[in-house]
């Protein structure tokens, strides 16, 4: 009896075993699988519902999704290499600091200042102004920002900011630029140059929803 | 080694690999996780959206050192949980090396169904078109979701 019980335990360890090799090959395989099934995975992923506006909506964002693709590969952006980047030549100093964000507030300016004479929407502007009023109505504890008011034209927005210092803009500035993305609009904010003196910082967020079917808000359910 | 022994070391091997097997986080492409090590996604606290997430982002290698500079020739990935249906949203974001500025571009959208683990695929941060990119900017993700859904958990955010 006992001889057959050890024979029946080993052939279960041997099951056993096998179970485990064959579970770790299939999960090394999950996981080195090709960048074409990932791309893939990713807009399977409205198709797992029953409903068919959502395959609806599938089909229309696959469609999305092989536009831009198209517009990206025929796009001027000059593209890096797929392999590491250069190392920097060195570390910029204050003066290339300096230099930079004066740079980027000014070309900022000149994207607001087109936007303020693009000609007024009020189908469009009017549903975004309410939606991003009622967003920033009442900040949350913690956040310094201050909301102070939005403007929107007919592609473009510029929502106004206040922070009680430069030292607060800096810190919040990424919670800005993220604070609006589910409008599917590009975000741009740039803090013009320090007085030296940590005082009073405004900055302007613009909202850049030209050229994408975005620019029409989703509905949102706010909490 | 007892029968009875071996048949509950075996049992245990079967139970280990099966919860391994069964991990909620969904494939993954090669390349693997390019979060920040030891870092996880900032919840934001504002804004139009239920839930926001700010990942920071590895998105390129200097040597064996991880470096925050952008790949413009790469696809973003993001991996994580919602507790309900919902519209979700990536953003690929860029922020100048002064902190002085930052610029995000919505780079995909899908709808999840229902609760689960969600892959959401997008093109890359080549999809920012304004502002002037250097080689010392600090590139990141943001994960939004539109509806009542909680993000309630991010696997990880990386490029393909």
């Amino acid at each position: 009896l006992s001889h057959s019980s050890s024979k029946a335990a080993t052939i279960l360890a041997v099951i056993a075993a096998g179970i485990v090799v064959i579970i770790v090959v299939v999960r090394s395989r999950r996981i080195q699988q090709p960048e074409a099934h990932a791309v893939a995975e990713s807009v399977d992923v409205p198709a797992r519902g029953q409903d068919p506006q959502a395959a609806s909506l599938d089909r229309l964002r696959l469609a999305e999704i092989e536009n831009r693709l198209t517009s990206i590969e025929s796009s001027s952006v000059p593209k890096r290499s797929a392999g590491p980047a250069p190392l920097p030549a060195h570390l910029p100093n204050q003066e290339e600091r300096a230099r930079q964000i004066s740079q980027d507030f000014d070309d900022h300016q000149q994207r607001l200042n087109q936007s303020a004479t693009e000609p007024r929407n009020d189908h469009w502007a009017t549903p975004m102004e309410q939606r991003i009023n009622s967003a920033f109505q009442k900040m949350p504890d913690g956040v310094k920002a201050r909301y102070s008011g939005v403007d929107c034209r007919s592609t473009t927005c510029s929502v106004g900011f206040v922070w009680p210092s430069r030292e607060a803009a800096e810190g919040e500035l990424r919670m800005v630029v993220g604070s609006l993305a589910t409008t599917g609009c590009m975000r741009e904010i740039a803090l013009a140059p320090p007085d030296g003196r940590n005082s009073e910082t405004q900055g302007q967020l613009l909202l850049i929803c030209r050229g994408t079917e975005e620019a029409t808000p989703v509905p949102v359910a706010k909490n | 080694m007892r029968p009875r022994t071996l048949v509950f070391v075996a049992s245990l091997i079967i139970g280990a690999a099966v919860s391994l097997s069964s991990v909620a986080n969904a494939a993954w492409p090669s390349g693997g996780t390019r979060t920040i090590p030891g870092q996880t996604c900032v919840v934001h606290p504002f804004g139009i959206d239920t839930h926001g997430f700010d990942c920071p982002f590895v998105s390129d290698y200097s040597g064996t050192v991880d470096t925050y500079w952008g790949n413009y020739n790469s696809g973003i990935y993001a991996d994580f949980h919602v507790t309900a249906s919902d519209n979700l949203s990536v953003d690929g974001c860029r922020q100048s090396w002064t902190g002085s500025a930052a610029v995000c571009a919505s780079d995909g959208t899908t709808f999840a169904s229902a609760a689960g683990p969600v892959d959401l695929g997008a093109p890359g941060f080549s999809t920012i078109t304004v502002g002037t990119a250097t080689q010392w900017d600090y590139f990141y993700t943001y994960v939004a979701s539109v509806g009542s859904s909680t993000i309630d958990h991010i696997y990880g955010v990386g490029y393909y």
